[in-house]
């Protein structure tokens, strides 16, 4: 592989990011929902949680596995919310803006000027760099608006905070690695935005469910639970339910190079029709 | 000196659709080729297996000595794709720069060779406009400059003149020929008028097949033939009077949309005296005129070698 491609490859895409439809809507959808969200939890939520009236509700209704012991593990419930709520969207964003790694030009033909200049592989892994770069980017600024919202709220802003929020941050960057790498794969196999962010999101709310299936199906065999963390999207259970651990991180990492791998291998093989 | 694109028993088929069968073909180097043939012959198709966009389903192909898309041809080949947009959001030079730094150039090398290319086209006053908002006359010629950045071997140019005004398409011809110096140009198009003022070798092809390979000379012959566009298709008994004409060698019609007489003369005529004795025999039978030409043109022969070989198969 050619790295300088690739490094050409990904500070152009980089560049240009903010002229791309999916990364300018998927960011505006993105501030807007978590302006709403900060504010809900502002508006008496936070409060409601720390006096116990909503816990056991709130809880609940949003994920069923949940440890309620990380409620008092967290620097500070509006933290815990935050990170509670990022842990079951941010994923559906990140799939939004990242469906169109390469399927728009390939469909639109932009590619044919670019494959006589650069190695396929250099294109593909190039454009899947700068999508995780992205990603991570919007991550980190969810979890910057974050603090400062509740630095704002509480007049000052403890390390504890700063910490939970790049641990959060961290997971979430996991969490999202599997299905930007299945958005890549998808996109070079289709050359489709729509089909890459049906499958992608398909598989997002599926894998879930299935579990939830397999669990209840086999439930009496020990440990049948812990399969869930080997699922794309199992970081969200594994952290929220206290359980993660060195596994946690390796697994997305390794669906991350998987897809990547066979994504790469369909858009080397593919035809520019 | 090895051929730059040379293809073995070329096939490639979508489906049950023949796009190109057994084509062999031997592009040498140095030279501007024209690409021919109706539409649906497989010019398209050809193209995009020589750059690589679509494999062949037989035979085999070989570029400047290298299997498409071996890294070794990257920069060394460039290609202006038929309908293929430059990316919409990033203004004209910035492309040009990253096609530049893809190709290895620094930074500073790259700037020069885009601002080289769009000098070429004589765009550099829409530098820093995107694609969107240039016209399609000015698009085309952005897109073509493109493929002059980085001094490649051999350019491949599809349907580079259509859409244009005749003032572009005159600019477009002039800056290949230009470019031509010391590389391998080749040309699909229908612009077949273009190609015989700017091709030195035309490969025609027809319903997927290669019928000829040759020099634009060896097709069309300048001096012997005289064609006449009448306002009429021409009666049997015109052309038996005219065929009558000492020195002429032979006399038939041409194809039923345009109406014509198309008249092989003998070396040895005077070229004055026939066309006085020709034009002579028209007045005689009240047949109008429009249009008295020497020599066939491209678009002529290479009608007549397709309709030959459709007829043949």
């Amino acid at each position: 592989m050619d790295f300088r491609q690739t490094k050409v490859v990904v500070l152009h895409d980089l560049a240009s990011a903010y002229r791309r439809v999916a990364v300018i809507l998927t960011v505006v959808f993105f501030a807007v929902f978590w302006y709403f969200v900060f504010k809900a939890f502002n508006d008496g939520m936070v409060e409601a949680i720390d006096q116990g009236e909503e816990l056991s509700l709130f809880f609940f209704w949003f994920f069923d596995e949940i440890d309620p012991g990380q409620l008092t593990a967290a620097p500070s419930t509006f933290l815990f919310l935050y990170s509670l709520v990022a842990f079951l969207t941010t994923h559906y964003f990140v799939i939004t803006m990242t469906s169109d790694q390469t399927a728009s030009d390939i469909g639109n033909r932009y590619f044919r000027y670019l494959v006589t200049r650069c190695g396929r592989t250099e294109l593909f892994t190039g454009r899947l760099i700068s999508v995780l770069i992205i990603t991570l980017l919007t991550i980190v600024l969810g979890g910057i608006a974050a603090l400062l919202t509740i630095g704002y709220v509480d007049g000052e802003l403890s390390t504890g905070s700063i910490s939970f929020a790049i641990q959060t941050s961290f997971w979430l960057f996991l969490l999202c690695l599997p299905f930007v790498s299945l958005s890549a794969m998808i996109s070079a196999w289709s050359g489709s935005v729509a089909i890459s962010m049906l499958c992608t999101s398909a598989i997002a709310l599926v894998f879930p469910k299935l579990f939830d299936f397999i669990e209840l199906k086999w439930k009496h065999i020990e440990g049948i639970e812990n399969l869930r963390a080997f699922f794309p999207g199992g970081v969200t259970d594994s952290v929220l339910g206290g359980n993660a651990n060195a596994l946690t991180a390796i697994v997305p990492i390794l669906y991350l190079v998987v897809f990547g791998w066979i994504g790469c291998r369909l858009f080397r093989t593919r035809e520019f029709l | 000196m090895n051929p730059v694109i040379q293809t073995k028993n070329l096939g490639k088929h979508f489906g049950a659709t023949v796009a190109l069968s057994g084509v062999n073909l031997e592009i040498p180097g140095g030279e501007i080729i024209g690409l021919v043939g109706p539409n649906g012959a497989g010019k398209t198709t050809l193209f995009s297996i020589i750059c690589g966009f679509l494999k062949p389903n037989t035979g085999s192909l070989s570029v400047l000595g290298h299997a498409p898309l071996s890294p070794e041809l990257q920069g060394r080949v460039s290609v202006l794709p038929q309908d293929a947009p430059l990316s919409k959001g990033v203004n004209i030079r910035k492309q040009f720069e990253f096609f530049a730094k893809l190709q290895g150039f620094s930074p500073a090398e790259a700037a020069e060779e885009a601002q080289t290319a769009l000098e070429s086209v004589d765009l550099l006053d829409k530098a820093e406009e995107v694609p969107d908002s240039l016209s399609h006359g000015m698009r085309k010629r952005a897109s073509l400059a493109q493929t002059f950045i980085g001094n490649p071997e051999l350019i491949l140019l599809d349907e580079p003149t259509a859409g244009l005004d005749p003032v572009t398409t005159h600019k477009v011809r002039e800056l290949v020929l230009r470019k031509a110096v010391g590389r391998t140009i080749v040309i699909s198009s229908h612009n077949l008028a273009e190609l015989q003022e700017t091709c030195n070798s035309v490969a025609i092809l027809n319903e997927g097949k290669l019928v000829r390979f040759c020099q634009v000379s060896e097709v069309i012959d300048r001096g012997k033939t005289m064609i006449i566009r009448l306002e009429s298709p021409p009666a049997e008994d015109l052309i038996k009077s005219v065929s009558e004409i000492s020195g002429i060698v032979s006399v038939r019609s041409g194809d039923d949309h345009t109406p014509r007489l198309i008249i092989l003369l003998d070396d040895s005529i005077d070229d004055s005296e026939a066309d006085l004795a020709i034009l002579t025999k028209l007045k005689k039978k009240g047949v109008a005129y429009r249009e008295i030409r020497r020599g066939e043109s491209l678009e002529e022969k290479v009608v007549e070698i397709t309709n030959k070989d459709k007829d043949s198969s």
